[in-house]
């Protein structure tokens, strides 16, 4: 396909042309991509954002060489961010002039200290309310209005109105094509994997904004004209607070040897979150708040958590889901909380079953992991 | 074992026990607590505190009290609200029981459980065991405080509260673990005490003010559901008694502390655990406490004048993180070491804590008083500004480094990165020793005592060579991540 060809072509040079960015003088930004960072302020200062804390993940050897340098008992994806950052294997890691660290709980700012207290790069961090109250709102607002401020000093360059509407419109654009995308997947058919959906999600992070929705229009059209004749799979849905690059064992598991899709999926981190678009009316600031806060699917260290939980239930009803894998990172309590107890909700309203499993992104995993997936997916099958 | 021996080896006199007895004996079957419990807290008690000194007897009486009040609270007609573990912002469950003593009945009731049950009956793991069946499973580096109460609630030795005051001020597990008891075991749906740890590396001497109005909309969203509940308003001026109340035993603490500053201390830090818990948690008439530390600094000043330590003279001193509520063989094996453990990190203020306050108004200042406690609001520079400050205050030879496992908070405060900076900025030798602060479930004080004493020994032998030597600190540079 050759959207997907221009998509490999961009990512093999994306290094390249952030490096020669920063030699005429952009400055690239770094953040952990948790959802709470608007890029469209970044975009709007001529800066680049890149996700430190994105790029990878999945791999054991960051988590253990990361043992020097934090305890263990923190969440597995935040050790592995410095893990990579330690390995020196991830020339973006170095790249960065600013690191921007929304802080959602202890385990993010773990990260949020461990740069600040080995590296020489400025952090910079606002805090994400754990409620979606008015006071909650007001103090997210007012940490971006301390990002704006950051970026312009650090940039030179002033966000004006007219610069962060250019912004916004690209970054909603990119969103309502993940969104035609992602609607797609509710064929009974879908014309792609749930893995190839999660790349092309995480590519959307990496390569030039511009570029990207060039892409996603192509892919769109290619997509609409693609015609399976495949029987029905066993479809899942996929859940959990964390999904980095190269993180796909459990995509390669349900969908090469299980025999089953992916159809959906909801993850806190990792993911870009498009199901609601910044308004471009009124106060921009404001607008940029009531998306990336207020109206995005809150993580399970929100309260109440059934909003979230309220949201996988209607997930599973739109998309026609046979059944719901949990994936979670260890020692990311909030998760493993309510995996205790969604099992329960979610038979009581919608039949389904629930397969919970949980990684330390260890390669000795990969064998237990493979046979309760298969059974899992036998098991939906029959039913 | 018959429970009168019990709780006269806690301070309770006989008289005082048979008006007491059918509150007594109602409260130990609801916790299950039979003649061998009894029997064992008879050989446990002596072995964990220094009961010959009648003020630590007496905080063990207010304990018992504490339990017996949480157990027939509802029975009694009262109302019955919760705060959680570790008890921040404290103020709020005492401005509560100010504003409406006779309606309402305060409590911390995991610490509560914890401190009773276990640093008495050595019952708190049964309870952990509970949770980790119920909702907070092993393996996942629970806290075993969230696990002792979901065990607790299961088992019905928690009553269901009225209003549940859940305290996240730095905490994330506590909220879930509060949802999932309200969600799962039909608790009231709690209200949450909300913050975020977003102070950057240079504020945290100047703490913003949105972050002080946001912890003091939180706390005031918190008490007028209190007011909802109990039907009386709760003002600045019942805030403010609070404040005061708190402020008279943390006083009555710090002075019980001063006695750990003679040379050799008097008594053991151990012993001062659970007057320190009292702090934190709610105590139905604050008088009790108060008159509890005056007895143990008389009777420490006895022993002063009698020239009786806990440790030998000259013993080296160590500054500490926290103190834990059960199992406190930690510091027993480390005095007996020869170590004297000389202060934790939430109770002496550095000098930014010292300031004045910037704001105005009983909440704002509350808020603004936990933004700068090092411990409180998680800062890893503010708890090296703490080293450092208590270090030099207190001419300390070492630092012991005791952090909880599975709390997020003191993982997340990265003992290691506080190691590497202690040794090379201050050069002084640094234990970091992981255990659980409430559960001996997954480790225990004996597991850890050969590195207690080790480490004892290097203190001890650092501490004769700079005497010798007059040797000092020397600043040294911060590694980077390479």
């Amino acid at each position: 396909m050759q959207a997907r060809e221009k998509l490999s072509a961009h990512l093999r040079s994306r290094i390249i042309e952030l490096s020669e960015l920063k030699r005429e003088g952009r400055k690239v930004i770094g953040y952990l991509p948790g959802g709470y960072m608007p890029e469209e302020l970044v975009y709007a200062c001529e800066a680049v954002p890149v996700p430190v804390g994105l790029f990878r993940g999945g791999e054991h050897e960051p988590v253990l060489v990361a043992g020097a340098y934090l305890p263990r008992w923190i969440d597995t994806f935040c050790r592995a961010q410095i893990g990579y950052k330690v390995l020196k294997e991830e020339p973006l890691y170095d790249l960065i002039d600013l690191l921007v660290v929304p802080i959602t709980d202890n385990n993010v700012r773990a990260i949020a200290d461990c740069w600040n207290f080995y590296t020489d790069v400025e952090v910079l961090r606002y805090g994400v309310p754990h409620a979606k109250t008015e006071n909650g709102f007001r103090y997210y607002l007012e940490g971006l209005h301390l990002l704006k401020q950051k970026l312009e000093k650090l940039t030179g360059t002033k966000i004006t109105d007219s610069r962060l509407k250019d912004a916004i419109r690209l970054c909603n654009e990119e969103r309502r094509l993940f969104q035609e995308i992602s609607l797609m997947r509710k064929a009974k058919c879908p014309p792609l994997t749930g893995r190839e959906f999660v790349e092309l999600n995480h590519a959307s992070f990496l390569i030039d904004k511009g570029a990207m929705v060039e892409i996603l229009r192509s892919l769109c059209s290619e997509l609409s004209q693609q015609e399976s004749s495949r029987p029905r799979q066993p479809r899942i849905l996929l859940t959990g607070s964390t999904l980095a690059l190269g993180d796909y064992k459990v995509y390669d598991l349900v969908e090469n040897t299980g025999g089953a899709i992916v159809v959906a999926e909801e993850f806190a981190e990792g993911m870009r979150h498009f199901s609601a678009e910044v308004s471009l009316d009124g106060d921009l600031m404001e607008a940029l708040a009531d998306c990336y806060f207020r109206r995005r699917i809150p993580p399970a260290w929100f309260r109440p958590a059934r909003e979230r939980l309220d949201y996988l239930i209607r997930l599973s009803r739109e998309f026609d889901v046979d059944g719901v894998i949990w994936y979670q990172l260890m020692y990311r309590d909030s998760y493993d909380i309510e995996s205790f107890y969604f099992p329960r909700i979610l038979k009581e309203e919608t039949g389904l079953s629930m397969l919970k499993i949980a990684s330390d992104y260890d390669a000795s995993e990969l064998g237990p992991f493979r046979t309760r997936i298969e059974t899992f997916i036998q098991i939906i099958r029959k039913n | 074992m018959s429970y009168e021996e019990l709780f006269r080896m806690c301070g309770f006199e006989a008289n005082e026990i048979e008006k007491e007895k059918p509150r007594i004996e109602k409260a130990l079957a609801k916790l299950e607590l039979g003649p061998r419990d009894i029997e064992s807290a008879l050989d446990t008690i002596p072995k964990n505190f220094d009961i010959s000194l009648k003020g630590v007897r007496s905080v063990l009486r207010i304990w018992l009290e504490e339990l017996l009040n949480l157990m027939l609270a509802k029975e009694e007609g009262k109302k019955l609200i919760y705060g959680t573990a570790p008890g921040f912002p404290c103020e709020l469950l005492e401005a509560i029981r100010v504003a409406a003593p006779e309606r309402v009945y305060c409590a911390n009731p995991e610490l509560l459980l914890g401190t009773v049950l276990d640093a008495l009956f050595g019952k708190q793991d049964e309870l952990v065991e509970v949770g980790e069946r119920s909702g907070l499973a092993p393996g996942f580096a629970h806290c075993s405080v969230g696990e002792a109460k979901v065990g607790g609630v299961v088992k019905k030795f928690i009553p269901p509260p009225d209003l549940a005051i859940c305290m996240g001020i730095f905490c994330d597990q506590t909220p879930e673990t509060e949802e999932m008891i309200s969600e799962v075991y039909g608790f009231p749906e709690p209200v949450y005490v909300d913050n975020c740890l977003d102070l950057n590396w240079d504020e945290w001497d100047k703490i913003p003010l949105r972050k002080i109005k946001y912890l003091a909309g939180q706390m005031r969203k918190a008490l007028d559901k209190a007011q909802e509940v109990i039907g009386v308003p709760i003002t600045d001026e019942h805030i403010q008694k609070a404040r005061v109340n708190l402020f008279q035993t943390l006083n009555g603490v710090m002075s019980v502390y001063k006695l750990l500053e003679n040379d050799p201390p008097p008594i053991s830090v151990g012993d001062i655990m659970p007057i320190v818990y009292l702090y934190f948690n709610p105590v139905a008439g604050r008088d009790k406490v108060d008159a509890a530390c005056r007895l143990i600094c008389e009777e420490g000043m006895e022993r002063i004048a009698q020239g009786y330590g806990v440790v030998p003279k000259g013993a080296p001193r160590v500054l500490f993180t926290w103190l834990p509520n059960v199992d406190n063989s930690v510091v027993h094996i480390a005095e007996k070491a020869g170590l004297v453990i000389i202060m934790q990190v939430v109770l002496w203020p550095i000098e930014a804590q010292k300031k004045p306050k910037t704001v105005q108004g009983p909440l704002l200042r509350i808020a603004e008083n936990y933004l700068r406690n090092p411990y409180i609001c998680g800062y890893l520079p503010i708890n090296m500004q703490w080293i450092r400050e208590a270090s030099r205050y207190y001419n300390a030879d070492g630092v012991f480094w005791y952090w909880m496992y599975n709390c997020r908070v003191q993982a997340a405060l990265n003992p290691i990165a506080l190691r590497k900076w202690v040794t090379e900025e201050l050069g002084l030798p640094i234990l970091i020793l992981e255990g659980d602060f409430h559960s001996t479930h997954e480790y225990s004080g004996e597991a850890a005592r050969t590195r207690i004493e080790t480490f004892a020994e290097v203190v001890k032998a650092r501490k004769a060579a700079r005497e010798r030597d007059s040797l000092s600190c020397k600043p040294g540079k911060s590694s980077q991540l390479t």
